[in-house]
């Protein structure tokens, strides 16, 4: 070998020799110096200990060592050196008789052994080179197969070799193991057929066979494998032709990942991602994503049939647009914008969404912006509920609420009257008896009336002559009967009839018929009349001429307590109950002396009078009264803060 | 001339008595009375007289009933009457068409020359 001398620049060797005799040593020097084949430097350590140290201190490339030195001696020797620099090659140099022990040694791991005296100086320099280079070699080989050892003992993934059979060449553990096999030799000499079931056996040993005939790899093939014994295995496998220095197939060699952790989660997220699916295909809410454009990302079925798609992808890209009117699409759109923009939270909204099958379409919307991963906004989720039903219902009851108010005011109003016909009805009976018992008295009395008048006549006409005592005892007498007579007729006219003979009528007329009945007695006393009448006063349900005895007897009365000169006020106005009847009211104030508290409340009763009694019975306001009460109203009367009486008649349209 | 003959025909005793001397006192009437309503048209056509003041209210015959049999009488069918009556329906009857059965009237108490007034109105019509 030339190498070392050719290569410019090789380093010279550096020799350690271990030599106690120093001629030898020396000897040696000069064999190494004078060869042809490379250059050394040499250093000599004559003992163990020196050896040692010089092997820590360096550089040495190679030992030279002989057994028997000072402190130590055969194997030993050789030991407690390779101990110390076991990378180190050793050349045990050594006499004629230790050739067993120099055998040993070899065996121990020394890389030669010369016998000294026999090696001249190329023998020994070829030893020496050789030594180095196989120990470099060994040492790189064994980086190697460390290197290979390590990928087959601790790589997770199945590698191995096969040959043109596809039998086992090679297996890493994690393969063998998974076969259940304990060392990977045991798997040397089978195929898959042994660890596979038969079709996926059948399927790889086909791939294996087309690599070998084709060259071409198999690459990245996810496949689903059943073991021997049942387990289900997926694995991603890449294999390769096996090729040797002259570049024949001799095989295929692979490797295998466990895929199916992964695979086992892909499938329950796929699972999951499909019940999800058929969960939000199945809500009956309308579910979608927007992008930030609002333009439809995805949406479920809801909102596919709603749009009258044929599927829920063809969606995608569209937006309210290209579905709703306008206003309605403008309108989302631009709360969608504000909601993106941060502005608006949209939840729970409820919003007219069109019409569709001829009715108008009610959702509740909830908006919420979608985020990336670093938190930015790319859209929006959306949910719409369909509220129609719930609306219609609303609206059914707002009607059936509004019927119900509608139908209690009735049974108010209805109540009101049945309650006044009541008051009328008991009114009626009431005057009944009395007309009953009055129309008994009043014939009795009045024929009795009747006899005593006929006799006065009589007699005034028989002492006519007698004077005038007698004369004005006949007129006192006459006069007395007719004002029996009077009260008679007050009293029937009190308990007339309580049928009422009612028609529509115009109240202000009845009040100017009963103001002209009575014209003789205002214009004695000069009385001033002053009207208000509210234009709109709508019809009554009157007996004219009860009422107009009613207003007859209330001007009456007021007249009497005026003084000449007096001024009667006449208010008549209508207005709107609670109950949705019409009240009109009419007020007839005089400027009269009032009325004192204490008689206040008894002025409508019968035969109650404040005037002289030959002025009235008494029986005016009180038939006023019974009249108003058979017509459902009320008459009251009360003291005006200014100065004089005011009589409120109350009726009902 | 001739004196005008009424029976007055009415319970009330003393009030057809005072009415009797009051219609006689001048000479011009020749009056009978009739106390019984029962009675009434017996005693009117015996007397056949040219009016006949009728009471309304009598005990077992009232004045209506009394018409009706004057007026099946033949010779009483023309008869002339005046109702004369304390009755109380008698404004009532006024409102209505101011006559009682198709007949005049005139409540009690009455002064005897308002009823005279009356009685002469009825013959001389």
């Amino acid at each position: 070998m030339k190498s070392a001398k050719q290569r410019p620049g090789a380093t010279k060797i550096n020799v350690l020799l271990v030599e106690d005799n120093a001629v030898e040593a020396e000897l040696t020097k000069v064999l190494l110096a004078g060869n042809s084949l490379c250059q050394f430097t040499a250093r000599v350590a004559p003992t163990l200990a020196a050896a040692l140290e010089a092997v820590r201190t360096g550089p040495v490339d190679v030992v030279v060592l002989d057994l028997g030195l000072p402190d130590s001696f055969g194997l030993a020797t050789f030991d407690q050196l390779q101990a110390a620099a076991p990378e180190l090659p050793v050349i045990i140099y050594t006499g004629l008789g230790d050739a067993e022990v120099a055998v040993e040694a070899v065996q121990r791991g020394a890389q030669d052994c010369l016998t000294k005296g026999q090696a001249d100086g190329d023998l020994l320099a070829r030893a020496i080179r050789h030594a180095v280079e196989r120990q470099r070699i060994e040492l790189a080989l064994e980086r190697e197969r460390d290197l290979f050892r390590a990928l087959m003992e601790n790589i997770p993934d199945s590698i191995y070799f096969k040959d043109l059979k596809s039998r086992f060449l090679r297996s890493s553990r994690s393969q063998t193991e998974m076969f259940g096999f304990k060392n990977p030799e045991d798997i040397v000499g089978k195929t898959d057929f042994d660890m596979f079931k038969e079709d996926h056996a059948r399927r790889a040993f086909e791939d294996e066979q087309e690599i070998i005939r084709t060259g071409k790899p198999l690459v990245g093939k996810v496949e689903k494998e059943t073991l021997a014994d049942g387990r289900l295995r997926w694995a991603l496998t890449t294999k390769m032709p096996f090729r040797d220095k002259q570049w024949r197939i001799i095989g295929t060699f692979g490797i295998s990942k466990n895929l199916t952790e992964l695979k086992l989660m892909e499938e329950t997220l796929e699972n999951e991602r499909n019940h999800l699916r058929s969960l939000i295909d199945a809500l009956p809410d309308h579910i979608y994503v927007k992008d930030a454009d609002c333009r439809f990302v995805l949406c479920n079925q809801a909102v596919s049939r709603f749009f009258k798609l044929g599927s829920p992808e063809e969606v995608h890209g569209k937006s309210d647009f290209d579905f709703l009117p306008r206003r309605l699409a403008q309108q989302f759109h631009e709360e969608e914008q504000a909601l993106l923009r941060g502005e608006t939270p949209s939840v729970h909204r409820e919003t007219e969404f069109g019409e569709q099958d001829g009715r108008t379409h009610w959702v509740i919307t909830t908006k919420v912006l979608l985020r990336d991963g670093h938190g930015r906004i790319i859209g929006l989720v959306g949910i719409n509920r369909d509220i129609t039903e719930r609306k219609q219902v609303e609206e059914q009851l707002h009607q059936i609420n509004l019927e119900l108010a509608r139908s209690q005011k009735e049974t108010l109003v209805a109540n009101a009257e049945l309650k006044a016909a009541q008051t009328r009805l008991i009114q009626a009976e009431k005057l009944e008896s009395i007309g009953r018992l009055a129309a008994g008295v009043a014939h009795e009395v009045k024929n009795p009336l009747a006899t005593l008048l006929m006799g006065l006549d009589y007699l005034a006409e028989k002492f006519r002559e007698s004077g005038e005592d007698v004369a004005i005892t006949i007129a006192e007498m006459e006069e007395a009967i007719k004002r029996a007579d009077d009260i008679i007729h007050g009293l029937l006219d009190f308990s007339a009839s309580p049928q009422l003979d009612t028609e529509e009528t115009n109240l202000n007329s009845v009040i100017e018929q009963s103001l002209l009945l009575t014209y003789h007695e205002l214009r004695h006393k000069r009385i001033h009349v002053i009207k208000h009448f509210a234009p709109d006063l709508p019809k009554l349900p009157l007996d004219r001429r009860r009422i107009e005895q009613v207003f007859i007897n209330v001007f009456t009365n007021a007249i009497m307590a005026m003084p000449v000169d007096g001024e009667l006020c006449l208010v008549a106005l209508a207005q709107q109950e609670a109950d949705g009847r019409v009240k009109v009211t009419v007020r007839v104030e005089d400027n009269g002396p009032g009325v004192p508290a204490e008689i206040l409340p008894r002025v409508f009763d019968p035969f109650f009078s404040t005037k002289p009694t030959s002025m009235g019975q008494g029986l005016g306001l009180a038939l006023a009264r019974n009249i108003l009460d058979l017509h459902g109203g009320k008459i009251e009367m009360s003291n005006r803060p200014e100065g004089g009486a005011c009589v409120t008649l109350t009726l009902y349209a | 001339m001739a004196k005008r003959r009424i029976l007055v025909v009415d319970d009330e005793v003393g009030f057809t008595k005072l009415l009797k001397l009051n219609l006689e006192k001048d000479g011009q009437y020749e009056v009978r009375i009739e106390n019984d309503g029962v009675k009434a048209v017996d005693s009117a056509r015996e007397f056949q007289p040219d009016l006949i003041l009728l009471d309304i209210i009598m005990p077992e015959k009232d004045g209506g009933e009394v018409l009706a049999d004057l007026q099946r009488e033949p010779s009483l069918k023309n008869v002339r009457v005046l109702f004369l009556t304390a009755t109380v329906s008698i404004k009532g009857v006024e409102q209505r068409d101011g006559t009682i059965r198709g007949m005049p009237f005139v409540g009690k108490p009455v002064e005897p020359k308002r009823l005279v007034k009356r009685i002469e109105e009825i013959l001389n019509s």
